[in-house]
């Protein structure tokens, strides 16, 4: 039967969480920028959907941060016990 | 020397890649979507930098491009040419400049030119004029408050005998159609002072629908007043119906309520299943005559 839980243990929970893999970022791995440049040069057709994915990204992070901003404390059925109410 | 610190930009975002996810999502996010930001000035750079905000929110795949495209060094006429013709591939908005991609969206009109003192090619002797004429009180200059609701009467009729494309010719001609578009001119729309939608995804799938509509009502028109031309018997029924409806009644408005009218045999051309404009479904103005 579940008892609670830590916020330690929370946190290894969350960071077993597998990290959004982002094509610009694969992209970044793949390309590098000429001497003189500041960005590198990709063929359009990963550029593409690598900047909608980006922008998608951006938007989900922006209304996420909007969510918890506004969160209101809820008593936790289960209990984290550093920070119980 | 200078190879050198040309080298060492490259190598240092080499740290950065492999050592900070953060500052490597940062340089991705510079590199891909750098939130561009216009000056004050109206100089060209400023035009393509708030036409390419308006991409940015409405447009993500024509930003993106577009964005490549100035890192490969196309010229900004050339980037203002590929802005103009994929906004208009996916829209069908009528934009002739990069100043169309700004702010707000200009509409195109759809409405009948025959009283539009700019169209300058309807002349007394046209077609349309011919027929619009056929209802008392309709001069070079337009349609006066007996023409309209005798037309709006002559419509009603139709749309009870299913002459669908004939009942929005009679609309169309004296711009009762309700579709905002599909009724006034582009400097009509001006001088009503309307307040056009900004650009924004919601509203440009919006106007979409409203233009393919006002599109829709435009060609129906054209169609219902061609079947009219061709149709002398519908004409002649057509002539004797307006006749009988200037002779009714009317109210302090000057709208004729109790009538009946009869038509002959619907043509092909009206027969059920034609594609027909739904005038009610997207009224952006709402003092439809439909």
């Amino acid at each position: 039967m579940f008892e609670g839980i830590t916020a330690e243990s929370l946190a290894n929970i969350l960071l077993q969480v597998a990290p959004v893999e982002l094509e610009g970022l694969a992209l970044l791995r793949q390309h590098r920028p000429q001497p003189g440049e500041i960005f590198p040069r990709a063929p359009i057709a990963q550029i593409v959907p690598a900047t909608l994915q980006l922008m998608a990204y951006a938007q989900e992070s922006y209304k996420m941060a909007e969510k918890l901003s506004k969160l209101k404390a809820v008593p936790l059925v289960a209990p984290v016990l550093e920070y119980g109410l | 020397m200078i190879a050198d610190l040309l080298n060492l930009y490259p190598f240092l975002i080499d740290g950065i890649v492999q050592s900070s996810p953060t500052a490597a999502l940062a340089y991705a996010t510079a590199w891909l979507m750098p939130g561009p930001e216009a000056g004050d000035d109206d100089s060209a750079e400023s035009d393509i930098i708030y036409a390419l905000e308006t991409c940015l929110d409405c447009f993500p795949e024509i930003y993106a491009e577009a964005l490549q495209r100035i890192r490969d060094g196309v010229d900004i006429e050339q980037i203002e040419h590929y802005l103009i013709a994929e906004v208009q591939k996916r829209t069908n908005f009528d934009i002739e400049q990069i100043n169309d991609l700004i702010h707000y969206i200009s509409p195109t009109s759809f409405a009948c030119p025959l009283f539009d003192e700019y169209a300058g090619e309807f002349g007394e002797d046209h077609p349309w004029f011919k027929i619009a004429s056929l209802f008392r009180g309709v001069d070079e200059e337009g349609a006066d408050n007996t023409a309209q609701e005798t037309a709006k009467a002559l419509a009603n009729s139709l749309k009870e005998a299913e002459y669908e494309s004939l009942r929005l010719a009679v609309l169309w001609l004296f711009g009762l159609t309700g579709n905002t578009m599909a009724d006034y001119s582009i400097y009509e729309m001006s001088d009503m002072g309307l307040e056009y939608p900004y650009w924004t995804p919601e509203d440009v799938e919006f106007m979409i629908e409203a233009h393919e509509e006002a599109a829709e009502i435009q060609k129906m028109a054209q169609q219902g007043l061609a079947l009219l031309e061709s149709d002398p018997d519908l004409l002649k029924t057509f002539k004797r119906n307006i006749r009988l409806l200037e002779r009714r009644k009317r109210d302090n408005n000057g709208r004729i309520t109790n009538y009946r009218l009869v038509w002959p045999e619907r043509a092909a051309i009206d027969a059920p299943g034609q594609t027909a404009a739904d005038v009610e479904l997207l009224p952006i103005r709402y003092d439809s005559a439909a």
